[in-house]
């Protein structure tokens, strides 16, 4: 059993649904050395061509991780329109992202592992692309630069780099990243996963920050590890002093 | 790196006046760059109001809706909330640039004034290091700062690389200049400082104030001596003009404020000491 086994097993079958109805299509990695900046970027809303999961279109994060034999290469899948055909309904659209990661990991390095594959998303720093993310809240929000978005920024290009930058990563053996730019109605149906992210998560960076401390019996998220083996298992061995 | 300009100088001498001047300015430029700067089409003005009384906001016509204070308060209450440092960092990011009012080029971000009681310390601390982070970003920063030296004496300035000291003619507010200078240039050798007079009265040409600068006792001290820290530049008056004390009166912005109005003009002819 792995972490995120719960909410992985819905973000397949949320997927394969929406193969099913040809809503979505994998993409080829293309190169992004041109597009990568060390530091992530500002777009002004005058200057974009589009803004994408902002406060008034829906919005959602994903980031999780399996350990797993990475089998195949990278994988890139988008939901929905590429960017440029997006920009031509107009600039606000939704946006959910989400990045699997297949790692191999130390013994107990999970919390560490959840920092470093989160920071980077945060960090993206792409040519003519501003990401910000609110993990809180699962929230990102993006906007295109319109010269960006004609030099050819497009969802292979953001793909590609979020595969590149996890793959900066020693643990990382592989990546895939989903980008729904579909209706909000598609995007919905993540919920639950995220939902089931977002405990799991919360309860991995508790532990983390008091171990020693936590009282399970009245720990809010006792439900979430009772339910998901794999984080009993690091409590147990946080008490224990074997997490480094 | 890109310029950072701190407006500084006494309380009510118009420094918020000229930093609202200096961004209609820059805003300008950019849309129509004029010949003879290194200012380009469509780059983009940080405006910072820093001083936690406020005011920049109006005068530039804008309306934010979130400060830098409250977003320090955030944070505060998602460390209570036992939130991981990339979290933290992730939101700080998220929230900055949702302070940020835009309109056109210009992003303008607001300090606000902390509700508890107490020094500004851990605020300015946070502008500073939100001032480091968005700069880079912009092609020039203007950060209006509030009345003294405090903003100087917290290393809030230090990615200041123009200390633009703004004074009317009276003697407090031209020695509140000097002291900021002197603080300034004690703290970072290598910021560019000069003093722009304000209000100055219809009909006194530079070459006159220059003249008085140097020769009276009570204005004498800022450029007499020829060594740092004491030698400080005159680089501009801006005559009183009736069109800013009528847009104040009015409670209109001074962005709209016509492009031959007298301050219009001489604000923008700082701008090749800054771009």
């Amino acid at each position: 059993m792995g972490l995120f086994d719960g909410p992985l097993i819905e973000i397949q079958a949320f997927l394969d649904r929406m193969e099913q109805r040809g809503l979505a299509r994998r993409l080829c990695a293309v190169p992004v050395d041109g597009w990568r900046c060390p530091a992530p970027q500002v777009v002004l809303r005058e200057e974009s061509a589009l803004e994408l999961g902002s406060t008034s279109s829906a919005s959602l994060n994903l980031v999780v991780w399996r350990e797993e034999q990475p089998g195949d290469r990278d994988e890139i899948v988008l939901v929905g329109p590429d960017l440029p055909q997006l920009a031509a309904r107009g600039i606000a659209q939704p946006l959910a992202l989400v990045v699997q990661a297949w790692v191999d990991l130390e013994p107990d390095r999970h919390y560490e592992c959840h920092r470093q594959l989160r920071e980077a998303t945060y960090r993206l720093g792409l040519r003519g692309m501003m990401l910000r993310c609110l993990p809180g809240r699962q929230s990102i929000w993006c906007r295109i630069h319109r010269r960006s978005l004609s030099d050819g920024l497009d969802a292979a290009v953001l793909g590609s780099a979020i595969c590149a930058a996890l793959h900066d990563l020693p643990f990382v053996t592989r990546a895939r990243v989903a980008l729904v730019t579909a209706d909000r109605e598609v995007m919905e149906q993540l919920r639950p996963a995220a939902a089931l992210v977002l405990d799991i998560t919360e309860a991995l960076v508790k532990m983390h920050e008091s171990a020693m401390a936590l009282d399970c019996d009245s720990c809010e998220y006792e439900a979430v590890c009772d339910a998901v083996d794999d984080l009993r298992r690091i409590h147990t061995r946080l008490v224990r002093g074997d997490e480094p | 790196m890109s310029p950072v300009v701190a407006i500084v100088g006494k309380g009510g001498v118009g420094k918020t006046t000229v930093a609202a001047l200096l961004a209609r300015a820059l805003s300008v430029c950019s849309a129509r760059p004029p010949h003879g700067t290194t200012f380009g089409a469509g780059q983009r003005v940080l405006a910072v109001d820093a001083d936690p009384a406020g005011g920049l906001a109006m005068a530039l016509g804008l309306e934010p809706t979130r400060t830098l204070d409250d977003l320090r308060r955030e944070l505060i209450a998602k460390v209570q909330d036992g939130a991981d440092a990339a979290d933290l960092l992730a939101t700080a990011d998220y929230r900055l640039m949702q302070a940020l009012v835009e309109r056109g080029p210009l992003a303008l971000l607001v300090v606000g004034r902390p509700e508890e009681q107490g020094c500004y310390c851990k605020l300015n601390s946070f502008l500073r290091r939100a001032i480091e982070a968005l700069s880079a970003q912009f092609a020039v920063t203007l950060v209006d700062a509030e009345a003294g030296v405090e903003q100087v004496n917290r290393r809030v300035m230090r990615s200041v690389s123009h200390l633009l000291l703004v004074s009317d003619l009276s003697r407090k507010g031209l020695r509140v200049a000097e002291a900021i200078h002197a603080v300034a240039a004690a703290s970072a050798p290598g910021m560019q400082a000069g003093l722009v007079l304000n209000r100055v009265p219809l009909g006194i040409s530079p070459a006159t104030i220059r003249s008085a600068l140097s020769t009276s006792d009570a204005l004498g001290p800022l450029s007499r001596g020829g060594s740092p820290p004491r030698a400080l530049a005159l680089w501009g008056a801006i005559p009183e003009d009736a069109g800013v004390i009528q847009f104040d009166m009015d409670a209109r912005p001074l962005f709209e404020m016509a492009e031959d109005s007298p301050a219009v003009q001489a604000v923008r002819a700082l701008l090749p000491r800054l771009v």
